[in-house]
């Protein structure tokens, strides 16, 4: 079954974006593909790479970056969610004169016509509140 | 998945979150996609309907005319929680938008009927 994710939990406040993630490991070890997982309101914060938490708490951006390295997911975080809450790109950092660009790596910036895309070509779309 | 009927449920008032804001985006892209979709507003969502919304002195941005663009979307199936209507004193005639009010029974065969259920709240 092909299982498509979207993520509307930041990574610190709610337990959303951790259950989204062993959600989609579950997915994957039980054979289902996860193709896209879609990043919207406040769920754009998990691909915030200046996220530094303590040694002894997980790393969460790092841990989605790393999920998409090793099964090929397409991470992808609605832009305009992301520019009001200042997830940028290298190119939309320099196109509204910003100094550093955020974006975790693995991750990638795109409109929500992406979440619609991703809610039609899986048998089952999982959305993840808080 | 063939995603014939989307069901956005909208229970959070127009302010105090970006939830009603961020789904509304969300409501406009499926239907810009062509997949039909329906809104039950449920709870303090019945608000966002209201007409004379005045967002000026809060500095925020007033996106309650967005309702009157629904129809240009084909967004005509508009269903509202007949209780929370009344527990809120809204009538009808104080909403932006035609709008069926709902009982209970009514709102959980919408709820079973659709393919995707929404709620961002």
């Amino acid at each position: 079954m092909i299982v498509n994710v979207q993520v509307n939990a930041g990574p610190f406040s709610h337990q959303g974006a951790n259950t989204a993630y062993h959600f989609i490991r579950a997915a994957l070890e039980r054979g289902h593909t996860v193709q896209r997982v879609f990043f919207y309101a406040d769920g754009v914060y998990n691909g915030n790479d200046l996220t530094v938490p303590p040694q002894d708490e997980c790393h969460s951006v790092a841990r989605w970056s790393a999920l998409a390295e090793q099964a090929g997911i397409d991470l992808v975080i609605c832009v305009a969610a992301a520019q009001r809450r200042g997830i940028l790109d290298s190119e939309e950092a320099s196109r509204h004169g910003k100094l550093c660009a955020n974006l975790a790596p693995g991750f990638r910036l795109s409109g929500l016509g992406q979440l619609v895309e991703a809610a039609i070509d899986a048998d089952r779309l999982v959305v993840f509140n808080r | 998945m063939p995603v014939n009927n989307c069901l956005f449920i909208l229970s959070t008032p127009p302010h105090g979150s970006a939830v009603a804001q961020e789904t509304l985006d969300v409501i406009l892209m499926y239907a810009a996609f062509g997949v039909p979709v329906t809104l039950l507003f449920i709870g303090d969502g019945i608000f966002q309907l209201k007409k004379n919304q005045s967002t000026a002195p809060l500095q925020l941005k007033n996106f309650s005319a967005i309702f009157r663009a629904m129809k240009d979307y084909d967004i005509d199936n508009v269903y509202a929680d007949e209780s929370a209507m009344t527990a809120r004193s809204i009538q009808l005639a104080d909403l932006l938008i035609d709008v069926t009010p709902l009982d209970a029974q009514r709102q959980s065969q919408l709820i079973e009927s659709a393919d995707l259920v929404f709620n961002l709240s």
